[in-house]
């Protein structure tokens, strides 16, 4: 159990500068997931963290201590690779229990260790196995006992779960989760899956091209995306530009043929804003209700846990998703009614 | 394709085999037989085994020789390992470079090489001695451990290396637990080139020993020229056996000439192809 605090990270690869000034901090037990298309930086970030790669610039401190110049078999960093990376010439026990062995933990100690963390993983009784006769999931697994093991301050995670499949993935999620609160340690998680880090994470660090776009809990981050970037990588937002305007004191968006409601913060009247809403926020309503917005419908598409009803508000394309019981009995081409809460609509002024 | 072509290639196959194991099957029955130039009438006897256990000068020459390389070999492995894994640390460009320079002395042909070497030590004053010797095969085999090693260097996973980094092993400790398993395949197989390139090596051998010590490529050549006898052939009976035995071994240990040597091997039809 640790505080991990980030400070200031500047690294650049040849001319290419991958990160710039990322400074952050994980409470002590936390769950943060650092989250981002490919390219953004985060493996990096961890990398810098675990002491496997050097910063330009910028400090990494635990607990209060600056570890920037230990060596990374010092740092007492636990990671656990996209790949797995276990020691392809030994055995389930025998790669578990390499840390200890490092740390001149006594034999019985270790197979002691060993066991319990291969229990935490439910691998109990998979000690002789060889690596290579296990699936994907059971390597991951073995890995993250390996990561364990050893009790380290901080434990990283690198993408564990791209490499498998959907339904181990689901698994492995909850799992991990689970175990991380019940060892109660501190974490960082990689991952450019959005739903991955909302599911999974306390707080989520959204990347974007070596500097921090939003961070938050994840229903912050997914409710009110800070930036354009924000609402597009997080579940793609519908994106409307239209005119700030007031009226009664309440603020709107308007533009040809539809009028939303938002939340003021910052702008004037007359300014051109992009105002961002998520597909499931619509409601259904009937004409001259309170808020009621045009919208016709050109396609329905089965995603099977909602539909997707592609039309235009107005002159403006949106996609919606609304459940069966609300979408079943719709026919494409047909003019509807919708209307949204200010609370679920960010603008942003630009 | 038709069942001619597939007859007639069958039979191409057979040829070809025919042509590469005749002469090994021909001077493994002429170790057996009485008369000295392989001609007949064939008389069974083990008595060139016997002149080779007693009379024969070829042991003491084979044992020079097995113990050369084994130095040799033993020397570029360590060197050759050593250079593969900072290569490793090269970018891209540089390392290209580096291995076009290092490949060299296996396409320089070794009759230069050798004059080449002769000709430099006979300048700085030593001329013919064993340390020009070893110097020589060692400069020839170096190449193959090197690229061998690197080939095992470049298809493994890197990962478990920075994973062992940060479960507290030091460096060294990496290298001893994780790196050198990897690389165990190549490292065999280079050690095994090594030696059979060395322990070969006439050109390198004839130009470089020194005066009076003859290694086997050297001794069997002069033999050939002034006073053939069939012991000759009982040692090159028993060197078969001996390289049959190995690849049996090697073959059974998992690790096939293809897998060693980064090449694959089998047909490529794959099951359920």
């Amino acid at each position: 159990m640790a505080e991990l605090i980030v400070k200031d990270l500047d690294k650049s690869f040849d001319q290419h500068q991958v990160l710039k000034g990322i400074s952050f901090s994980v409470k002590s037990g936390d769950f943060l997931s650092l989250l981002g298309p490919s390219g953004c930086g985060k493996t990096t970030i961890l990398r810098i963290i675990c002491g496997l790669e050097t910063a330009d610039a910028g400090e990494v401190l635990v607990d209060g201590k600056d570890v920037t110049k230990v060596r990374p078999e010092k740092r007492d960093i636990g990671l656990v690779f996209q790949n797995y990376a276990l020691f392809p010439s030994m055995n389930v026990a025998k790669n578990v229990g390499y840390g200890l062995k490092m740390h001149k933990v006594p034999k019985e100690e270790i197979d002691r260790r060993v066991s319990e963390a291969l229990e935490l993983v439910k691998l109990g009784g998979y000690e002789n196995r060889r690596v290579k006769q296990l699936s994907g999931g059971e390597q991951q697994r073995v890995a993250l006992a390996r990561a364990l093991v050893t009790k380290p301050r901080i434990l990283l995670l690198d993408e564990p779960l791209s490499a498998l499949d959907r339904k181990v993935r689901a698994e492995m999620q909850y799992e991990i989760r689970n175990i991380q609160r019940q060892v109660g340690i501190t974490t960082v998680f990689v991952t450019h899956d959005q739903e991955e880090a909302l599911t999974m994470s306390d707080q989520i660090i959204l990347l974007n091209q070596g500097h921090i776009e939003q961070q938050g809990d994840p229903y912050t981050i997914y409710s009110q995306p800070a930036t354009e970037f924000a609402s597009d990588f997080l579940g793609k937002a519908n994106l409307l530009t239209g005119t700030l305007t007031e009226a009664d004191g309440k603020w709107f968006v308007a533009g040809e043929k539809f009028r939303i409601p938002v939340n003021h913060c910052g702008g004037k009247e007359g300014d051109t804003v992009k105002a961002a809403v998520r597909g499931e926020y619509f409601e259904f309503c009937a004409q001259g209700d309170e808020g009621a917005n045009p919208f016709h419908l050109e396609k329905k598409i089965f995603t099977g846990l909602s539909w997707k009803l592609i039309g235009a508000l107005g002159e403006q394309p949106v996609d919606i998703s609304a459940l069966g019981m609300l979408a079943d009995g719709l026919d494409e081409g047909a003019d509807l009614f919708v209307r949204i809460r200010a609370d679920n609509v960010v603008y942003y002024n630009n | 394709m038709s069942k001619g072509f597939n007859w007639a290639m069958r039979i191409c196959l057979w040829i070809v085999l025919l042509f590469m194991y005749i002469p090994i099957i021909a001077i493994i029955g002429m170790s057996f037989n009485k008369t000295s130039y392989g001609m007949f009438p064939y008389v069974f006897t083990t008595q060139w085994y016997r002149v080779l256990a007693t009379t024969s000068n070829l042991p003491a020459a084979c044992w020079l020789s097995i113990k050369f390389s084994a130095l040799v070999a033993v020397a570029a492995l360590i060197i050759g390992t050593m250079t593969s894994f900072g290569l490793q640390y090269f970018s891209p460009k540089m390392a290209k470079r580096f291995n076009f320079v290092m490949q060299l002395p296996i396409i320089i042909p070794w009759l230069v090489t050798s004059i080449s070497i002769l000709l430099l030590f006979t300048f700085m004053g030593s001329g013919r001695s064993y340390p020009v010797m070893f110097l020589g095969n060692l400069i020839v085999v170096l190449p193959y451990v090197v690229m061998l090693v690197n080939n095992r260097f470049v298809e493994m996973d890197r990962t478990p290396e920075a994973a062992a980094r940060l479960l507290g092993a030091g460096p060294m400790r990496v290298f001893c637990d994780v790196t050198l398993p990897g690389i165990m395949p190549g490292i065999l197989a280079g050690g095994m080139m090594a030696l059979i390139v060395c322990f070969n090596n006439f050109v390198l051998q004839y130009y470089l020993s020194p005066v009076a010590v003859d290694t086997l490529p050297v001794t069997v050549f002069t033999r050939i020229k002034s006073g053939y006898q069939a012991d000759l052939n009982a040692l090159s009976a028993i060197i078969i056996l001996i390289a049959v035995i190995i690849v049996v071994i090697m073959t059974r240990l998992g690790y096939s000439g293809g897998s060693l040597f980064g090449m694959s091997s089998g047909s490529g039809k794959q099951k359920g192809d």
